[in-house]
């Protein structure tokens, strides 16, 4: 009898289930990482409770900055400034040092110094995580472009795959083995399916600069150099080798918000410090609009002169603002950034779900692949809280004066995650599964104990925003302690399997 | 109101279909309340939408809508989800053997 060759909608589910599968450990953490990271400005500000909280002058933060730039970094080649503001309370200053990396501090707003500024990534960690996994460049952002096209291809094949995709829509049933999870797998990915589906286009758009060059680099005759320009059109100079001081940033940065209305300052870059041609390039702050608005004016670095001003304006780069806007959701207010943060622990959940059905439907043993694929749900997915915890408790327990801390507390992370996928290949799946969810709870609960007592600065005549991000922070934590720590008690008391 | 009229448009879509009625009334609903009940619901919604981007600032408006969906959907499943819990919990304590939603 000759086979019966599948349907299209058994097609796409057999895809929608293999590249599920494949990409999706790496979808977890991008997902995870990129959720977090609505928060970057508030975690920052968590990670770093020396700095005061409240509203900053940008202008004064800006110039302090620079000073202590030019007294510890006064050879790097330029200073890159990430300026603080209401939300971010401290300056993030990166610059080449002489062996060929890179140096980032956390300045303060007020004293322009990372002194008395306990040394961490904050927020940025789970930012750069989202988009660069950890990797050096460009490998970790070819790898997280990749995966956001898998993510489409999902996203696309699971619409197809359901096929009740509307008399389903509210079903949510547990106790149910196999059809609990796939309730809970549907439910979190066709609720918030505009959300799944407008951010893994916007991200891969995000990447497409490097990940599918070969239309810009053809269009330019094969210059990547005169791309990059075109793509970024800063008015910059060549080093002179004539030294001269740099002039006071303080008045361009003035000059700058007033020009930029209430904007604000976003970056200020300073090209060629000490040098006759030196540069200072100040970009706008967030604009209330979706797309990302690009401008900026560069001054002269010794006479502090304006010498061009520059407002994207072509189409083609305005439609990427826009979809570049949507996945940064910067234009967001409160209200819509815990929105945004509820649609990506959905995305998560629906992955993570996902991953747990792909096990579940073939519980019937089907050799080493199936255990494989059961022992690594465990270590990542169990795994990645207490990883991640772990990061915001050692961010309180590592000693101040440790060198390269930031370092160590990214070491942590995956020491704890790695410590989580041993124990999950050497112990039986459910017993792995409760107690990594259980030591995730507690280690959430240890970093909000940790938090404990702490004193709130704030600068004088500021918002109360400092308080909004304790208790932000804390509360996320004390109920995510509370989730997986009613999800480890549960998997104990279960004596038969799901 | 940018909350209340979604929640009220899923309340009524889920109070319009099959496996949800029964949770709620105990049977399904019939046909032609169920079709005013969906009809309503998707009115209600394209109302909400209406109401959201009447003001300025429409395409904020708009991606802030969405939002408000996915919220306002999940709320309402996990209503329904432990209205059937308390409804099957309390037919096990009388003793009763209550039949789940999804049971033919």
């Amino acid at each position: 009898m000759a086979a019966v060759r599948p349907g299209f909608r058994q097609a796409m589910t057999w895809l929608h289930d293999w590249s599920g599968l494949i990409a999706g450990w790496l979808l977890l953490v991008i997902a995870a990482a990129g959720t977090l990271s609505v928060w970057r400005q508030e975690l920052d500000a968590w990670t770093h409770p020396e700095l005061a909280r409240g509203a900053v002058d940008q202008a004064a933060a800006g110039q302090a900055a620079v000073d202590w730039l030019q007294a510890h970094a006064g050879r790097a080649p330029a200073w890159y400034l990430d300026l603080a503001d209401a939300r971010s309370p401290g300056t993030l200053a990166f610059w080449a040092t002489p062996d060929g990396g890179f140096a980032q501090r956390t300045l303060s707003a007020e004293t322009g110094s990372p002194d008395g500024i306990r040394d961490s990534l904050g927020g940025e960690f789970f930012y750069r995580l989202h988009f660069e996994l950890q990797l050096p460049y460009p490998w970790g952002r070819l790898l997280a472009a990749a995966a956001g096209e898998m993510l489409l291809v999902v996203l696309l094949t699971g619409i197809v795959a359901h096929a009740r995709i509307f008399k389903d829509f509210f079903t949510f049933r547990t106790g149910k083995g196999q059809r609990s999870w796939l309730d809970g797998h549907v439910v979190l990915g066709v609720l918030a399916l505009p959300f799944h589906l407008m951010i893994a286009f916007t991200g891969v758009v995000t990447l497409i600069g490097l990940f599918m060059p070969w239309g810009g680099v053809a269009a330019f005759a094969g210059d990547r150099a005169a791309l990059a320009r075109a793509l970024d059109p800063a008015a910059e100079r060549p080093l002179s080798g004539r030294p001269a001081p740099l002039a006071p940033v303080a008045p361009m940065l003035r000059a700058a918000e007033a020009r930029f209305g209430g904007a604000g300052i976003s970056t200020v870059n300073v090209v060629h410090p000490g040098d006759a041609a030196a540069t200072v390039v100040v970009a706008q702050g967030e604009s209330p609009g979706i797309a990302v608005q690009e401008r900026s004016i560069t001054f002269d670095g010794v006479t502090g002169r304006p010498l061009a001003s520059f407002v994207q304006g072509r189409p083609a780069m305005r439609v990427y603002d826009l979809l570049y806007g949507l996945h940064m959701g910067r234009f967001a207010g409160l209200a819509s950034r815990w929105l945004y943060f509820l649609s990506g622990l959905m995305l998560t959940g629906a992955i993570a779900t996902g991953l747990v059905l792909w096990t579940v439907k073939r519980r019937r043993p089907h050799g080493s692949g199936h255990t494989l694929v059961e022992k690594l749900n465990a270590g990542v997915i169990g795994g990645m809280p207490a990883a991640f915890a772990g990061f915001l408790l050692a961010n309180r327990l590592l000693p101040g004066h440790l060198a390269d801390r930031a370092g160590w507390e990214v070491r942590i992370v995956f020491g704890l995650w790695a410590a989580a996928l041993v124990l999950a290949g050497v112990a039986p799946a459910r017993r792995s599964w409760t107690w990594l969810l259980g030591a995730g709870a507690l280690l959430c609960l240890a970093a909000v104990a940790g938090d404990a007592g702490l004193p709130v600065r704030r600068l004088p005549g500021g918002a109360l925003s400092g308080d909004g991000v304790a208790s932000g922070v804390d509360g996320t934590l004390i109920a995510l302690a509370v989730c997986l720590g009613g999800a480890a008690r549960l998997l104990a008391r279960r004596r038969s399997p799901a | 109101m940018t909350l209340l009229l979604p929640l009220l448009a899923f309340a009524l879509l889920a109070a319009g279909t099959h496996r949800q009625a029964r949770i709620l009334f105990g049977r399904p609903p019939p046909w032609r309340r169920r079709r005013a009940l969906l009809g309503a619901g998707h009115a209600t919604l394209l109302l909400s939408l209406w109401l959201r981007v009447a003001g300025p600032g429409r395409p904020r408006a708009l991606v802030e809508w969405f939002g408000d969906l996915s919220f306002c959907a999940l709320l309402v499943v996990l209503v329904l989800w432990a209205a059937e819990f308390v409804r099957l919990s309390s037919a096990a304590r009388r003793g009763s053997p209550a039949r789940g939603s999804d049971s033919r």
